[in-house]
């Protein structure tokens, strides 16, 4: 069948050959490949140009006609006659002819089919490659986003410079620099044209700092010259001043001793200096009674003095360590050197310390009755000034004595100012680190004799606490609270106030010490002017003690209206008559003489009477406590002991006849012996003519 | 000692009187003040007050004070149709009581005690009773004397005299009136006569005396049938027409103040309680006071009941149920002027 179907494409293809070229010329075996290519390109085109869908029915139809031959020869073979045969072969012509188009047509399709792959794979060959650019584009342009990124965050050197504002830029700047018309419009070349101005400024202040510069070091130059030539002088100086000594001493000029206080002043911590300095300065003006001397150690001082200027140049550096630590000086020295307890130890001490130099006062110097020196010292760590008084008088008695201890007679000079609380409100946490309290320092200061910490004492020198006024760091502390104003406008009261209290303090003295010794002359009065005839006697005047005032139950309601306090001086007089005895506890005011000695009598006499429990008593009681200081400062206890004694001896004298026997008969003259609903007595004293008569208050 | 400090520690009440209305109460004493005390206020005060939280409050104060004379005591206090009478040394006077304003106006009239030619002292006015029937003011002063003086006109009608010391206390019934003396009797007058129609002399009973009180009789207080006296000799309780003393009462101490409380007899003086008794002298009641004196008592029993007693003391201490303590007014605050 091959073979057929091979001669039958051959002959069909030259039936093609003759039909199309009918070129018979191109012989031999050339001849016949390019025939071969020929057909092939011919019948690839062809294949091109007919259309698929056709050849496909083309194909339908050859198969059926095939098939109909088939049949027709299978019909004819059972026929087997020589037409039949003849027929068959007739047929099989005929279907070899269609088997060729078969062929033909496969033939086709393959070509075509070939095409389409190559076509195919083509397209996917451009595809590939197409995808291949678009991955390098999306990475280039990646790329390129990021390049203008870093564009964006690119810092140029020039943005940390600080420029001067746009305004002074403007007005400042040339017209050379600044081109107005360009750079207002422009950012860019406004920015270009500030930083060229900047430079030209900058130059230009550098070439001025150089000059001045080297200006400061010619200064500085002639300055050691001048400071030369100055010490070469002191000998000079020094030896003109030996020289003229006789003369100074013949001249009794103390012009030296001046000046040596004074350097010693200068040394003074900042309060006692303006106490020093005001108090010496009114004494001079006002009152040549009053002296003051700086006591202490100068040498100590000037080294304090020393290390506090230096601490104060790097304190800067050491605040914040610093703030819990007032103490100028020595500290840091210490601070590596010893272990913790022992720092804490020297910080308590330093804390504690005083400065080495006081003031002291002295009031009513070389007066015969005896003067008050008043010292007064500085404790830069804790801020405050405390107050010690030292007596010096004469003669002294026992009860008496203690109105003049050093105890108290500096308390009260401004009211309620027991010198029993820090003034400075900052101490209580100071002393808190070292576990002390208040208490605790105030014996600690009196144990050192230092006095105490008063609060005119404060305002004396200048230092002023006001309890919300931050003081951080010492320097502050030192600028802020320490007023030069303050300690002029207290000195001449406060010197005032110390001088009336010291007087007050002597006359009370003498009162005493007349009362003790029952030196007292009972006839002569300023307020009960007439003279009276006094039967009792006072037999005991004694100092007695707050714990023994406060036990008295007659005393509760003084102490209760805050009238007597555990700083008063308390005495207790013993009047007797007969066998009754009034025993009168008196309590004398710190402040005396702005407050008057309050008397508590107790009666023993029949039963023991006082206020609480006898209306008389109450009564005489009043009458006793009813004088004023105003006029009658000198003589107040003797006048107010009179009318104690007086009001003793009526109150026996009215009472006793209802006694029998009658131990005390009518001795004074008076009115009635009872008034009023309430009986009362005649306690006071009037004159009436020649006579003394005794008449109700 | 301050003139504040001395009026805490020194004041004396000397004399009480309750408003017509009996809602105010006028205390006056030895330094011539008048405090003024709202009856209503202090009710209030004590309808919150537990008797536990008495302590930590602050005492309750008057509602003001007014000066009559500052060298005079107001030795009496009475209160008469819208007038607060003052007794004081030498002079009774009529005060406007303004009850709206709560405030004492301007002296309206004033009687002068005549003073006797030989005395060199004005004579106190110690008690004052009024007749409010008959509108008559009977006043006990130191000059041995009652006087009685119409309220309508202000003249002195009569004059009792016949006492030997000064008067403690006047009180009256009808038409009799009764006098306490420092002379140690009790006079009985008849009004209308002007005339003793009667006298007890208390001291001269030997169950009576306390010789060494003395023998004055300060306070003298009657029924239609009975009479309570006392003083420097024990109180005693009498009966009035038969003029015998029925009952002692056992008052330890001088006696200033008496009371008729319903079936009840009240006793004050110089004594740190105040007793009550019954009619049969039993006692019924100690209450405390704040002073060691007491020389005023008045009480009433509308429109509020209570009971104040002033004496030797800067406290008045207000009863509201008579048998305990329960206000305590601190007259004068010891606040610094």
């Amino acid at each position: 069948m091959v073979n057929k179907d091979s001669s039958e494409k051959d002959s069909s293809e030259k039936k093609r050959r003759k039909g199309s070229s009918g070129d018979s010329s191109s012989g031999g075996k050339q001849n016949k490949e390019d025939a071969y290519e020929n057909v092939i390109r011919h019948e690839e085109q062809e294949a091109h140009r007919r259309s698929a869908d056709k050849d496909k029915t083309m194909f339908y139809q050859t198969c059926s006609e095939l098939k109909k031959i088939f049949e027709e020869i299978a019909a004819l073979k059972k026929d087997n006659t020589e037409k039949s045969n003849q027929e068959i072969i007739e047929k099989r012509i005929q279907g070899s002819l269609i088997f060729v188009a078969l062929k033909k047509l496969n033939r086709l399709d393959k070509i075509r089919l070939r095409a389409g792959r190559d076509a195919l794979h083509k397209e996917k060959l451009r595809v590939d490659s197409n995808r291949l650019q678009l991955q390098n584009l999306l990475y280039e342009a990646n790329h390129l986003k990021r390049e203008v990124q870093r564009c964006y965050q690119f810092k140029s050197q020039d943005e940390e410079i600080d420029l001067v504002s746009e305004e002074e830029f403007y007005k400042n700047a040339p017209e050379s620099i600044s081109r107005p018309q360009k750079t207002k419009s422009d950012e860019h070349a406004r920015r270009l044209a500030r930083l060229d101005w900047e430079l030209h400024e900058r130059k230009e202040l550098s070439a001025l700092c150089k000059k001045l510069s080297i200006a400061k070091q010619d200064a500085s130059k002639d300055i050691g010259l001048k400071a030369e030539r100055l010490n070469s002088l002191a000998p000079c100086l020094e030896a003109l001043l030996k020289a003229t000594r006789p003369l100074q001493i013949a001249l009794e000029m103390d012009i030296e001793k001046e000046w040596e206080v004074q350097k010693s002043a200068r040394l003074l911590s900042r309060p006692l200096y303006l106490v020093y300095a005001n108090v010496s300065a009114y004494a001079e003006a006002c009152d040549s009674s009053i002296t003051t001397t700086i006591e202490g150690d100068e040498d100590e001082a000037k080294i304090l003095d020393d290390e506090d200027k230096c601490d104060d140049r790097d304190d800067d550096d050491n605040q914040e360590s610093d703030n819990e630590d007032l103490e100028p000086g020595n500290r840091k020295v210490h601070h590596k050197r010893y272990s913790k307890n022992e720092t804490i130890e020297i910080r308590r001490k330093n804390l504690l310390k005083p400065h080495p130099l006081s003031v002291s006062l002295t009031i009513n110097k070389d007066s015969p009755h005896g003067q008050i020196i008043i010292t007064l010292r500085y404790f830069p760590g804790l801020g405050f000034v405390t107050a010690k008084p030292t007596i010096e008088i004469n003669n002294t008695g026992v009860a008496a004595g203690e109105v003049i201890s050093t105890e108290n007679i500096l308390s009260c000079i401004y009211a309620d100012d027991f010198g029993e609380n820090s003034p400075n409100p900052k101490t209580k946490y100071q002393i808190d680190e070292y576990h002390m309290n208040e208490a605790e320092l105030l014996a600690y200061l009196n144990e050192q004799n230092f006095g105490k910490p008063y609060k005119w004492a404060q305002r004396f020198c200048g230092i002023d606490f006001v309890p919300d006024k931050p003081s951080t760091s010492r320097s502050s502390f030192f600028s802020d609270t320490v007023s030069y104003e303050l300690a002029q406008e207290s000195v001449p009261s406060i010197v005032k106030h110390l001088k009336s209290r010291w007087q007050a303090r002597l006359g009370l003295y003498k009162q005493i010490y007349a009362l003790e010794n029952k030196n007292i002359d009972l006839s002569s009065d300023v307020i009960d002017v007439a003279p009276a005839r006094i039967s009792s006697s006072l037999v005991q005047w004694l100092s007695t003690t707050w714990e023994e005032y406060s036990s008295s139950l007659s005393t509760q309601r003084f102490i209760e209206e805050n009238l007597v306090t555990s700083h008063d001086l308390f005495y207790r007089a013993v009047i007797t008559r007969g066998s009754a005895k009034l025993e009168c506890l008196v309590c004398i005011s710190s402040d005396f003489p702005n407050t008057t000695p309050i008397w508590n009598l107790n009666l023993c006499w029949n039963g023991k009477h006082n206020a609480i429990n006898n209306a008389a008593i109450r009564e005489m009681e009043h009458w006793v406590n009813s004088i004023s200081t105003a006029k009658t400062k000198s003589c107040i206890l003797s006048a107010q002991l009179r009318r104690a004694m007086s009001g003793f001896d009526i109150f026996l004298e009215t009472e006793g006849p209802f006694y029998s026997p009658a131990e005390f008969t009518q001795d004074k003259t008076f009115l009635k012996a009872f008034r009023g609903r309430q009986r009362s007595r005649p306690y006071k004293i009037v004159q009436n003519g020649s006579n003394v008569i005794y008449k109700q208050i | 000692m301050g003139f504040s400090s001395r009026k805490l520690l020194y004041n004396t009440v000397l004399s009480q009187t309750l408003s017509e209305c009996g809602n105010f109460l006028f205390v006056g004493n030895n330094f011539g003040d008048i405090f003024i005390l709202s009856l209503e206020r202090l009710e209030a005060n004590n309808v919150e007050y537990d008797a536990k939280e008495l302590p930590n409050k602050s005492p309750l104060e008057p509602t003001l004070i007014f000066t009559v004379d500052s060298k005079a005591a107001v030795n009496s206090l009475k209160f008469h149709r819208g007038f607060l009478i003052v007794g004081t040394v030498g002079s009774i006077a009529g005060y406007v009581w303004n009850e709206d304003k709560q405030q004492i106006g301007k002296k309206s009239w004033e009687v002068k005690i005549p003073s006797a030619p030989e005395s060199i002292e004005a004579a106190d006015v110690n008690f004052m009773w009024v007749d409010k029937a008959s509108d008559n003011l009977f006043a006990g002063c130191g000059d041995h004397a009652v006087y009685q003086i119409s309220l309508e006109d202000g003249r002195m009608v009569r004059t009792f005299s016949g006492h030997k010391d000064y008067i403690h206390c006047v009180t009256g019934l009808e038409n009799n009136l009764y006098s306490a003396s420092e002379d140690g009797t009790i006079v009985f007058w008849d009004i209308r006569e002007c005339k003793q129609v009667g006298r007890l002399e208390p001291h001269t009973n030997a169950d009576l005396a306390r010789p060494e009180f003395g023998k004055w009789q300060g306070t003298v207080s009657v029924t239609n049938d009975w009479l309570i006296c006392g003083g420097g000799p024990r109180a005693s309780m009498w009966h009035l027409r038969s003029l015998e003393c029925t009952n002692i009462l056992p008052f330890p101490e001088k006696v200033h103040c008496s009371e008729f409380l319903d079936d009840l007899i009240v006793i004050a003086g110089e004594h740190p309680f105040l007793h009550q008794y019954s009619f049969n002298a039993e006692v019924v009641a100690e209450v405390p006071i704040s002073g060691a004196s007491a020389y005023s008592v008045v009480l009433q029993n509308e429109p509020i009941k209570l009971m104040s007693v002033g004496g030797a003391s800067n406290f008045l201490d207000i009863y509201t149920n008579f048998n305990y303590r329960d206000l305590i007014v601190k007259l004068y605050s010891s606040k610094k002027d």
